[in-house]
């Protein structure tokens, strides 16, 4: 296989993963929410949801895999990093062009069924788990030490290697373990690993922190179970960030280790890396579909159900085909995501605000620093 | 204990959440002595200003129902604040108007009665639960 075909290949899975996530959306979306509409509960069994859901699926079928394969053809003959970013994010348009579609039939649905006014609409919370959940959703913060004790060991070697570095650090191997980049030396390189290591850190503490302090939402119907379904699905995402954290700080120190010249190139750390990227991977896809946002796909006995309650209808704070929430009078900068597994944030919020345009900037200076 | 809040109903959200809290502390779901959640992070759930949790809480504080601790944060005071001779007049005023319009509306005094006994036995029985 040529180089061209495994960046090919590698691209192709890529966006495989992409379309397979898109497909399975409607499955680990909270049962009331219909493509980003919120509809009564019973309603997602009824014969034109089932329509809706199953045209979606075939329309994604049907323009995602040509797209896909006329993508991978582009890359393989073309062979150049922009070509490679870019069509990740026409592709990415494109799926998401197509989730609007469906979420503008989705709301047409609910409009001609009178599904918004079914019924009295409450919230509904729990004083004691408000009051107590960031110590007893998520597990301990203690758990971060250890991935940060393997980072001090990252530095510890960089630093201690310094002094017997070459003047040109291997930087890049290609796939058969050949070096083929080079760096000249300098305290950045050396150090380079253990910054890429703090950074991944940051960003999985972020993430865990949504999933400590994020607004709880409870079914009105069936408070007590919600709760609980609440709390399996934040600790058991918590769980996952920090062993996903502890085995890409692992696989990053091997590979520091690699560019310090300790260790030699050896099959085991290509094992070590598709172990890391696996789990990371088939880990989210596999608790998405089995645990579902907020809890709401676990198989748990509901107990009490007050079918005279309703969630209440809050699709207009939802905006650009529900995905984005702007609402200036909720306290709250965390919320569960309304499409899809995990969390967001409330844009109508100064810091929510923020952490959306943070990305876009960054992505901005490393462009204009690259070039 | 768990709160509910209809978005849409007559009865201002800092009111609603006023009233619940009174009867969670007669039904024994809030026990004295007990942290109530911060503004911030109750507005935050129910999806509310945090600026409306405050107001609930400083009208509560005022009632004599809670105590605001710099550190702590609002807590359900340990003895509750007494029937004095202003929340007499206050309670029979509001009974005199709810005694009239179910009058209006054909309540007989005695099931009306039933209706508070009813009630009250129901608080008790839950708070001896």
């Amino acid at each position: 296989m040529s180089e061209n075909m495994i960046t090919a290949l590698f691209y192709g899975f890529t966006l495989l993963i992409l379309l397979i996530l898109q497909i399975l959306t409607p499955r680990i979306t909270r049962r009331n929410i219909l493509f980003g509409v919120k509809i009564p509960e019973d309603k997602i069994e009824t014969e034109e949801a089932k329509k809706i859901i199953k045209g979606f699926k075939r329309e994604n079928l049907i323009i995602g895999i040509p797209a896909l394969i006329l993508n991978f053809i582009l890359v393989y003959y073309i062979e150049h990093i922009y070509i490679f970013g870019i069509s990740i994010f026409l592709y990415m348009g494109l799926l998401f062009s197509i989730y609007l579609r469906w979420n503008k039939k989705s709301k047409k649905l609910k409009e001609e069924n009178g599904w918004g006014h079914l019924g009295k609409g409450v919230v509904v919370v729990d004083m004691k788990f408000s009051r107590d959940k960031e110590k007893i959703v998520t597990i301990s913060k203690k758990w971060f030490l250890i991935p940060i004790g393997i980072i001090i060991i990252s530095i510890i070697l960089s630093l201690k290697m310094y002094p017997s570095l070459p003047d040109r650090v291997p930087t890049h191997w290609d796939w058969k373990g050949n070096i083929d980049g080079y760096m000249d030396k300098s305290m950045f390189v050396a150090l380079m690993m253990p910054m890429t290591q703090a950074l991944m850190t940051i960003v999985i503490y972020i993430t865990y922190y949504f999933s400590m302090t994020a607004k709880q939402q409870i079914n009105p119907r069936n408070p007590e179970d919600s709760l609980k379904r609440n709390i399996i699905f934040r600790k058991v995402w918590s769980i996952y960030l920090i062993v996903l954290l502890v085995l890409m700080e692992i696989f990053f120190t091997v590979l520091n280790m690699l560019v310090l010249g300790i260790i030699r190139y050896s099959v085991i750390i290509d094992i070590l890396g598709g172990i890391t990227f696996g789990f990371a991977i088939i880990g989210s896809v596999v608790l998405s579909v089995v645990v579902g946002q907020g809890g709401d796909r676990l198989k748990i006995k509901d107990n009490s159900e007050d079918l005279n309650a309703y969630d209440i209808d809050d699709d207009r704070l939802w905006k650009l085909g529900n995905t984005i929430y702007y609402n200036p009078d909720d306290a709250s900068v965390f919320v569960e995501k309304r499409v899809g597994v995990g969390w967001t944030i409330n844009a109508a919020r100064p810091l929510g605000m923020a952490i959306m345009i943070l990305p876009i900037i960054i992505i901005i200076l490393t462009i204009i620093f690259v070039k | 204990m768990l709160l509910k809040i209809d978005f849409e109903s007559e009865t201002p959200i800092y009111e609603q959440l006023r009233r619940q809290i009174i009867i969670g502390i007669a039904k024994g779901e809030l026990e004295a002595g007990e942290e109530l959640p911060s503004v911030r992070q109750l507005g935050g759930d129910i999806g509310i200003n945090l600026h409306t949790v405050n107001k609930t809480y400083n009208i509560l504080k005022n009632e004599g129902y809670l105590i605001i601790d710099r550190r702590k944060g609002a807590m359900i005071k340990d003895n509750l604040p007494q029937a004095e001779e202003e929340y007499l007049r206050i309670l029979k005023e509001e009974l005199n108007y709810l005694i009239s319009d179910s009058k209006n509306r054909n309540i007989e005094k005695e099931e009306f009665i039933k209706i508070c006994s009813d009630i009250y036995d129901e608080i008790i029985d839950k708070n001896h639960k």
